[in-house]
């Protein structure tokens, strides 16, 4: 979210307007801000996964890897994201 | 964010959507960590003919989540009882 000060926000528009400006941009900085992390983490997860020993090129096999751990991490991400909600709602009912 | 065009309603109106926007980011950066952490213990392999998580690994995902959040609960039990 560091680039906040620079919202672009039309002078004339009504308060209202100028409010769904912040609202719509913030939303779609912390979608980017997610996607980036989710890459970032993708790049290196499936770095270590598909090159334990390193070839001279990134022959077939290498890309072949990188597709399916890709999909796989996606997934992943998925699943442990259902799993965390769902045990953070269920401690929240304990109290 | 106390812009003086705003009025007092759209200003907490403002403080409300950042707040929960907030919590989503911190939410969503916490599940990102979990992620990493449960597919170096859970995910050996990717190959062509495997391009989704089978049940074993799904299960351990789900039971590296649950366990990692059993061990913080614990920890801070456990100093909460030594006073």
């Amino acid at each position: 979210m560091s680039s906040l000060q620079n919202l672009n926000i039309d002078p004339n528009a009504t308060p209202e307007q100028r409010k769904q400006m912040i609202f719509n941009q913030v939303k779609s900085e912390m979608a980017l801000a997610n996607a980036q992390e989710l890459i970032n983490k993708i790049n290196n997860n499936c770095f270590n996964l598909c090159f334990q020993n390193i070839g001279p090129s990134f022959s077939n096999n290498d890309q072949k890897c990188v597709t399916s751990c890709m999909d796989k991490y996606m997934e992943a991400w998925d699943i442990v994201s259902r799993t965390y909600v769902g045990r953070v709602q269920k401690e929240q009912q304990k109290f | 964010m106390s812009s003086p065009d705003f009025d007092q309603k759209t200003q907490e109106e403002l403080k409300k959507f950042l707040d929960a926007e907030n919590a989503k980011a911190q939410m969503q950066s916490t599940i990102h960590e979990f992620t990493g952490r449960c597919w170096d213990k859970c995910i050996k392999s990717a190959t062509s003919n495997n391009n989704k998580i089978d049940s074993t690994e799904k299960a351990c995902l789900e039971n590296c989540v649950n366990r990692f959040v059993d061990t913080s609960m614990f920890i801070v039990k456990r100093l909460q009882n030594r006073n």
